[in-house]
């Protein structure tokens, strides 16, 4: 089994690519930027998604069994001031993978995989589904799309892209909706890590102890990267249908208890203080997923609990800033 | 009131600019691309300002809308050729996602208060299974070709310009429509073109067609383009509405229908260059949402459309 990872740089990128060799998969990995720290027998090629004709090449080079297509603009915020470039990066990147899977000779059948036919792990977002009531929660894959920043409307884009190919030409596509999901190394603009951060990095001594803060009456589902990077292989391997996969735990945490978590972690008192900056346009405030789908197909459960992933998390940046 | 609009030289902005003209103190404008073609607008060209612009271009839509600060923007342009689509991906999706993103981002920008109407397409339904005609605006969308992704991408990114920064917009889920000067890409047009070509004698009676068994939601343009209209005069801002007759004919039937309309008999062949990679069995809107809002109805019936694409072909017999 041969799996080519994109993205495979970026947070996610780096947990999948050690899950597909601890696996047995003989891993591609490609990206922008050369990833740090590759398990060994992992080889990179530098591939830049924007360029269709290189795209091509890269995946027929390589002749991939899967194709885990994480790379992305993945930050909701930063879509707000780039939107252009937000839709462009997740949209046409999408694009140019999925038109170099339909162009390999050998995509159907001939893969090492269940269907013999080259399977793509399109990897979207739970944004898609927009700002629903309390009431609609969990939600499932049927929910309306409804998206409220341009990233979701990017990934929306995404996901309906490849289920297009899927339903029109003879390409497997699995596409997931993931939800948070968070654990060492995760960019400190995403919420739980700048709030780790900030919280480890009182506890050493080097900050004063104010934590700045975005929306804190905000519920969303994470999971631990770990049991991301695991859904994605699984889906891959054993989904026996294409289509939308919620990658989620099925349960909320009120953003506030995952501060009170970890401002507890922290051992000082500390004064939390909302920074405007921080407060996105429209926010979503529920977002919670079912995962039936994933763990009936996929025979997928929850691994690591939402303590654990934010002890680890913390650990982490304690130990950052214990360096510092 | 000033009035753009994109797309001004096709089809149904042609049609629009028309029913534009029919309104007092409307002062038109028009975006085009330089050589985009202007056979349909030459016969008002005095009466409309044409703005070179192309719409990719951020800077280029900014200083365009600027220049024109309007106050209903109707935003038809795109790449509307589903058979294109499989062929340039690529091109469509950027022509009509960031096209459209360049619109909103100048409006925003220049802090403009003006109403946005967006051309979406009953495209976007895709695969739509029986029990679910006739479609609701509420359908899941479940698009089967790159051009329908793209308005799907055009609609939701409408939708999130209203919740995000209340961009005056409303959408409008165009299903087919047709009438003198549809481009002969088109099937009715086509099969029109190819029935008054016999008539004229250039053609053997013979009829080249794809799929004649799909069945599709046909309305008049200039139905459509008072459809537009009524959109951005009485349609609620955010809202997505489906723009339809609520009735479908049976390709067979339309080919049937122009036919005897133009009394030619011609031997059907069927000509696979003319199937798609994948179709739509049958789209079917319901337009109850659109009538309750905008008090809309269509008023051409569709014999009478057909009846004038013939006549359109026979007046301009060498229009493509």
């Amino acid at each position: 089994m041969r799996s080519l990872v994109t993205g495979a740089s970026g947070f996610v990128g780096a947990y999948l690519v050690k899950e597909l060799a601890a696996a047995g998969h003989e891993v591609i990995a490609t990206d922008v930027v050369a990833p740090s720290g590759l398990p060994g027998g992992i080889v990179y090629r530098r591939c830049d998604l924007l360029d269709g004709g290189a795209v091509k090449t890269l995946v027929a080079d390589v002749r991939p069994d899967y194709l885990f297509h994480l790379a992305a603009q993945s930050s909701a915020a930063r879509s707000f001031e780039e939107p252009r470039s937000t839709l462009e990066t997740n949209v046409f990147g999408t694009l140019n993978v999925l038109e170099s899977v339909r162009s390999l000779p050998y995509a159907c059948p001939g893969a090492k995989t269940r269907s013999g036919k080259v399977r793509v792990l399109s990897v979207g977002s739970s944004e898609e589904y927009g700002r629903r009531p309390r009431s609609a929660m969990p939600l499932g894959e049927g929910s309306p799309i409804e998206p409220m920043s341009p990233y979701a409307v990017s990934k929306a884009a995404q996901t309906m892209l490849a289920l297009q190919y899927e339903r029109s030409f003879e390409i497997d596509v699995v596409a997931t909706r993931s939800f948070g999901h968070t654990g060492p190394a995760q960019d400190v603009r995403f919420v739980l890590p700048a709030f780790a951060r900030q919280c480890a990095e009182i506890r050493a001594g080097k900050r004063e102890p104010v934590v700045k803060v975005g929306n804190l009456d905000v519920v969303r589902d994470f999971l631990d990267v770990r049991d991301v990077v695991r859904a994605y292989r699984m889906i891959a391997e054993d989904a026996s249908e294409p289509g939308v996969y919620n990658v989620c735990s099925g349960s909320g945490i009120e953003l506030r208890d995952a501060l009170e978590f970890l401002v507890r972690a922290c051992g000082v008192p500390v004064r939390i203080v909302e920074d405007p900056r921080l407060v996105r346009p429209a926010d979503i405030p529920v977002l919670v997923g079912d995962n039936t789908r994933l763990r009936l197909s996929c025979g997928w459960k929850q691994e690591h609990s939402t303590e654990e992933m934010l002890g680890a998390l913390f650990e982490y940046w304690e130990r950052i800033a214990r360096e510092m | 009131m000033r009035v753009l609009i994109t797309g001004i030289t096709g089809f149904a902005g042609s049609h629009l600019a028309d029913f534009c003209l029919t309104k007092k103190g409307v002062e038109l404008y028009g975006i085009v691309r330089w050589r985009s073609r202007t056979e349909n607008i030459e016969h008002i060209w005095d009466k409309m300002k044409l703005i070179e612009c192309d719409l990719r271009d951020a800077t280029s839509t900014r200083d365009a809308i600027e220049e024109i600060r309007p106050e209903y923007i109707f935003h038809l342009a795109a790449q509307s050729f589903v058979p294109t689509s499989w062929n340039a991906p690529t091109e469509s999706l950027v022509t009509n996602i960031i096209g459209q993103l360049n619109v909103f981002e100048a409006v925003r920008k220049i802090k403009l208060g003006c109403r946005i109407q967006i051309a979406c397409s009953s495209e976007e339904y895709g695969m739509v299974y029986p029990g679910e005609v006739p479609i609701r605006e509420t359908n899941p969308l479940r698009p089967l070709s790159p051009y329908a992704v793209s308005k799907v991408g055009q609609d939701m990114l409408a939708y999130q310009y209203f919740m995000s920064y209340r961009t005056d917009v409303v959408r409008t889920r165009g299903f087919n429509h047709t009438g003198p000067r549809r481009p002969a890409i088109f099937v009715c047009s086509d099969f029109a073109k190819q029935i008054i070509d016999i008539e004229r004698g250039v053609r053997q009676p013979v009829i080249r067609v794809g799929n004649l068994e799909a069945r599709r939601d046909f309305t008049d343009v200039r139905d459509i383009a008072r459809g537009y209209w009524l959109a951005l005069e009485k349609g609620k801002s955010g809202e997505v509405y489906n723009l339809c007759s609520g009735t479908s004919y049976r390709i067979s039937e339309i080919l049937d229908m122009l036919l005897s309309l133009a009394d030619v008999r011609a031997e059907v062949r069927q000509d696979a260059a003319r199937l798609r990679p994948s179709d739509v069995p049958h789209l079917e809107g319901s337009n109850d949402k659109f009538r309750a809002d905008t008090g809309w109805k269509p008023e051409i019936p569709f014999e009478q459309t057909l009846r004038d694409l013939l006549d359109f072909w026979r007046n301009n017999p060498g229009r493509k």
